[in-house]
Order: C-alpha cells, then sequence, then structure tokens
C-alpha cells in the first residue's frame, strides 16, 4: 500500500517523461501498419517498469480485460453489437467515436451496470459475463460513471468512504486511503465536510475520480471525463490518470473529445453504431485519415 | 400557573405522545419509500402483529411461563414484538418482494404489497378471531403530575421510547458505514452498486428495520388501539398523512409533520371535539398538496432517509 503511494507522488518526472517518448517512437515506427487490425498488439513499453508492484497487480503484459462478441441492449434494443477488445495489463485504452456510438454502453457493459446478453466478458482470466456491479468491483473493476454521479448529499468524505466500502471493516485502512486522495486532490480536503451536490463540476469530477481509486483497482474505467470542464480542468484530470496509470493500475476510457483520448492512451478502438470499426496504437489511429476526418477535425499531420 | 397555559401544556403534551406513535408507524413507510421509491402497503400489519406479539408474550408467555411482574413483561413484549417484526420482514422480502424486484418491474413489487397486506390480515384472523382483545398496558394505570399537567407512565414511556428509537436509527444513518451505504442507496442505486454495495442486501436490511420499527409501533400503539387483525390499518392512513406532509422519503420532514399531527389531534379534541381529528388532519393534508406538494421542508430539502 504505501508503495503505491510513493509511486503516486515521488516518481520522478523525467523518467517518466522519458518512457512516454520512448513509447512514441516505438509506435510511430510501426505507424504504417494498418490501424484497423491491431487490437491485440503487446503495449507500450511505458509501463513494463512502472515501479509499483502492489500485490493485486499481475505480470505487465498479460492480458487483463477480454470481452468476447459482446452484444449488450437496452430492452430489445442492441445498442451495442459483437464489441471484442482486450485491455492489456498497464495499458491505457480509449474508446471514440461519436454520440451513441456505444462507448458508455460498452463501458456499463464492462463494470456490471448492464447484462451481456451474448458473448464472453473475461477478467483477469475469469469469466465475469454474470457477476453484477458490486461483485465486479470487488473482482477490482471501478467505474467513474458518465456524468460524475457523486452522493449529493453525502459529504466529500463521506463519498469517499463510499468508495472505499469494500474496507468497511478495516478502519484503518480506510482512513489512509482518504488521506492518499485528499494528498492527492487538495480541493477534497477543503470541501471534506461538504455535501458533494454543492462541489463545482471540476470538484465532482476529481471526487468521482478519488471515490472510485478508494477500491484500489486493477482496472479504471472512466467515462467521459472531461464532460463539461474548462480545459485547464481537463488538463488537471488527464494528468491525474497518466500518473494513476503510472502508478500500476491499468484505464479504459471513454471519451467524446478524441484528440484528449488518442493523446493520453497507448492504443485505442473506434466505434460506429454499436459496433468496432476500427482499433490499433492511437499513433495509427491519429494517422488514420478515417479517424482524422471524422473525429480530430482540423488536426493534420505533424500537429499534436 | 394560569390554566390556560396549563391546559395548552397539557394538551401539547398529550400531542406529543400521540405524535410519537404515529412517528414510529410512518417512519417505517418514509424508510422504505427513500431507499426503494416504493410504498409499502403491508406496513400496516406489520403494526398489528407487533401489536399481537406484544399482547401474547405479555400476557401469557412472560407472566406464565416466565412468572415476571406486569412492568417487565410488557417492557419485555415490547421487544418480541420488534423481532417478530423485523422476522417477519425478512422472511416476506426473501419469498416475496426480493424475487419480484430482480424481475426489473416496479409495480409488480408494489401490488405484491397489497397481495402480502391481504394475507396477513386474513392470516391473523383466522388465529385470532374477529373479537378485539383488550390489551392493557400496566403503565396507563400510574399517572405521574406536575404541577396541573397529567400524564399516565404509559405515555411517558412512549415518548422515551421513541426518542430512543428515533435517535438510534439517525445515529445508524449518520454514523454507521451501513447507514451512510443505506443513504448512498437512496440517492443514487446504481452508483452504489459501483462502490461495492450490494443493494439487493441493503434493500433487505431497510424493510427488516422498517418492520422493526411497525413491530416496536405495534407494541405501544396495542394497549390504545381497539385490537383485532385490522388493527394497524386504523392508525396506517395518518400515517400516510404525516409521509405525504413530511415530504415523502424524508425522514426528519416525517418526525417534524408526525409529532405536527398529533400536536393538532390533541388541540382539535380540547376544542373542536375528537369527531373532527380526521377531518381536520386531511384538510391540513389537503391543504399541505396544494401549497407544497413536495412536503414540509422540502425547501431547505436535505436530503432524503
Amino acid at each position: 500500500m504505501s508503495e503505491a503511494q510513493s509511486a503516486w507522488q515521488s516518481r520522478p518526472p523525467s523518467a517518466a517523461h522519458s518512457a512516454t517518448q520512448s513509447a512514441t517512437q516505438s509506435a510511430t515506427q510501426s505507424a504504417t501498419q494498418s490501424a484497423t487490425q491491431s487490437a491485440a498488439q503487446a503495449p507500450s513499453p511505458s509501463h513494463s517498469q512502472s515501479g509499483s508492484p502492489s500485490p493485486v497487480i499481475e505480470s505487465p503484459g498479460a492480458k487483463l480485460l477480454e470481452l468476447q462478441g459482446v452484444e449488450l441492449a437496452y430492452g430489445d434494443l442492441p445498442a451495442c453489437r459483437d464489441i471484442t477488445l482486450q485491455v492489456m495489463q498497464g495499458e491505457i485504452v480509449s474508446l471514440i467515436g461519436s454520440n451513441g456510438a456505444g462507448k458508455s454502453t460498452t463501458l456499463r457493459g464492462v463494470a456490471g451496470l448492464m447484462r451481456a446478453r451474448r458473448g464472453q466478458i473475461r477478467f483477469r482470466g475469469a469469466d465475469i459475463t454474470q457477476m453484477r456491479a458490486h461483485e465486479r468491483l470487488l473482482a477490482g473493476i471501478a467505474l467513474v460513471p458518465e456524468g460524475r454521479r457523486v452522493f449529493p448529499y453525502l459529504t466529500v468524505r463521506e463519498n469517499l468512504e463510499m468508495g472505499g466500502f469494500r474496507y468497511r471493516a478495516d478502519k484503518p485502512r480506510v482512513d489512509r486511503l482518504i488521506e492518499q486522495m485528499m494528498e492527492r486532490f487538495p480541493r477534497l480536503r477543503e470541501r471534506a465536510t461538504q455535501p458533494a451536490g454543492t462541489l463545482s463540476g471540476g470538484e465532482q469530477q476529481m471526487l468521482a475520480l478519488a471515490r472510485a481509486l478508494m477500491s484500489e483497482p486493477v482496472l479504471l474505467c472512466l467515462d467521459e471525463p472531461s464532460l463539461g470542464l474548462a480545459p485547464i480542468i481537463v488538463r488537471e484530470i488527464f494528468q491525474s490518470i497518466a500518473q494513476i496509470n503510472r502508478a500500476g493500475t491499468s484505464v479504459l476510457l471513454v471519451e467524446q473529445n478524441a484528440r484528449y483520448a488518442l493523446d493520453c492512451a497507448t492504443r485505442g478502438y473506434v466505434l460506429q453504431t454499436g459496433r468496432i470499426i476500427a482499433s490499433g496504437a492511437c499513433v495509427d489511429l491519429k494517422a488514420d485519415p478515417r479517424v482524422q476526418e471524422a473525429y480530430l477535425g482540423a488536426l493534420k499531420h505533424g500537429e499534436s | 400557573m394560569p390554566d390556560i397555559l396549563a391546559l395548552v401544556l397539557q394538551q401539547t403534551l398529550n400531542g406529543v405522545y400521540l405524535g410519537c406513535l404515529y412517528v414510529l408507524v410512518a417512519l417505517g413507510l418514509t424508510l422504505i419509500y427513500g431507499v426503494m421509491n416504493q410504498i409499502n402497503f403491508a406496513h400496516a400489519d406489520f403494526v398489528t402483529i407487533g401489536a399481537f406479539t406484544a399482547f401474547f408474550s405479555a400476557s401469557r408467555l412472560a407472566t406464565h411461563v416466565l412468572g415476571l411482574p406486569d412492568a417487565t413483561a410488557y417492557l419485555l413484549s415490547i421487544f418480541f414484538a420488534m423481532g417478530a417484526g423485523a422476522l417477519l420482514g425478512y422472511l416476506i422480502n426473501a419469498a416475496v418482494f426480493a424475487p419480484l424486484r430482480d424481475r426489473g418491474d416496479e409495480l409488480r413489487p408494489l401490488i405484491a404489497t397489497i397481495g402480502v397486506s391481504v394475507l396477513l390480515e386474513n392470516g391473523q384472523l383466522a388465529l385470532f378471531g374477529p373479537i378485539p382483545y383488550s390489551f392493557d398496558s400496566p403503565f396507563t394505570q400510574h399517572t405521574l403530575r406536575l404541577g396541573k399537567i397529567f400524564f399516565s407512565a404509559q405515555s411517558l414511556l412512549v415518548v422515551v421510547v421513541a426518542a430512543l428509537a428515533i435517535g438510534g436509527l439517525h445515529a445508524f444513518m449518520r454514523h454507521t458505514y451501513l447507514g451512510k451505504a443505506l443513504r448512498a442507496v437512496s440517492q443514487d442505486r446504481e452508483t452504489a452498486g459501483l462502490m461495492g454495495i450490494n443493494e439487493r442486501y441493503l434493500i433487505g436490511l431497510t424493510i427488516v428495520i422498517a418492520s422493526a420499527l411497525a413491530g416496536l409501533a405495534g407494541a405501544l400503539l396495542g394497549p390504545v388501539i381497539v385490537l383485532t387483525p385490522f388493527a394497524g390499518s386504523s392508525v396506517i392512513v395518518k400515517a400516510f398523512a404525516i409521509v405525504i406532509i413530511g415530504g415523502f422519503g424524508n425522514m426528519e420532514g416525517t418526525i417534524i409533520a408526525g409529532i405536527l399531527v398529533g400536536i393538532i389531534e390533541a388541540f382539535t379534541v380540547q376544542y373542536l371535539g375528537s369527531g373532527l381529528i380526521d377531518l381536520v388532519v386531511f384538510v391540513l393534508l389537503l391543504a399541505m398538496l396544494a401549497v407544497r406538494p413536495t412536503g414540509l421542508i422540502a425547501e431547505r430539502r436535505e436530503e432524503n432517509v
């Protein structure tokens, strides 16, 4: 636990930076490959040396999450058809696509808020397709839901306590985790006794993120973390996500803003009307004319 | 002390006593509504079962089998009634409500509460018959006197027990992990699941707590009401009115509204006659619905449950 904390805070920025650079380079070399068929590539080297072997982490590069032909539906209305994707240990994976493409639905399916009516979901080798949301949290999957969904009438501190519900019998551990979160997001300390509903949007997003981290997840799922927030706050949030990832947590990110999503992640999947239409390393996706045209707008070659 | 002041104090006291009884019945309703957005039409029958359990455990078991004095027997029977309510709540949730809720429909569990109500009423009718039982609390005969104000030991007991129950419930909701989780479920059930909170378990717990409160209310109401298998329904309509006046699902509002209705009722008896009680209470309810449909303290609405 204390190891995770130290990795969280005291990682020298230079080391992380160079790691990211080398990742970018190696990925650039393979940029000529087809962007559509490289879903199962090995993850980037940037995480192979993330030095926080908290006890829950398996060897880097192992398959963490695997969706196989998953179909999700609202009533009789299928929102996602035949979703097949993987998240490797230590990766950040982005799902991009326009409104209604099924990104959030996919994430809800991963977190157990929706049950797959076809296909299989495996997590750390185990079949979790039939597990309910609270069981998946215990298995190590945490979701920061779309729209933040903090408990508005609970205080900030109580919200964090709810995030650490799985450790409720171990009060010192919960207190230590809350202390870590407040260290990480000082605004939450200032607001600790306020009802969460009185927080600003950015503060609520930080609270929702911290609340999810309270369960010490192996896989952190984020649904539209930038939604409705000022650019400066979005930058902060994405910096936090990168830090969390460096400390050893794998991330599955759904993001409307494809540029943020592709900049932050190692690999990405592009969804359109409930299907995956492209996947690959983010550098490849950024170079893909279809992705550029549809989701990156005016982004030109060589930019970013 | 001038007579008019003594009279006002006397009736306020009577009102608080009545109000405490109503609050105990209404709290369970509001708790269930707050956590799972469901009206429990069988709540009245849990009150009745509490009353019968208290009656039989006080008059038969405790005095005859255990040989306890009347006062101790009655106090003990309050716990029996709570336990009976809790147990029955647990069983009915496990057998009826939970399986129906899992089918993802809100209407079926609601209608099932009506079915359970009919079942419990007729079950008790078959067991206990239609003739009213006379359930006397040993505390009713003791009258305490404070200047010109009189009250029975029973009413003091009711106020103390209600205060303990309300205080205990409040402390549970505010300061325990499970209580906070209950509030989380009431605010956002889906997100509570994402926290690793098993909402099925917490919904079951809510029903057990609400049923235990109903049983408790039954034990305290037993000596006041006409004890038949349909006794609960005589107070449940007023309890519904209180829940609505307090703002559905709002615990604080329910407590305030309950005491308020009790006091209004006491003064109605004093000045207008007991025949007008229901008229006054329900005119108040209609006025409330017209003026402020979200309940008494909706303006500074803190939270449900």
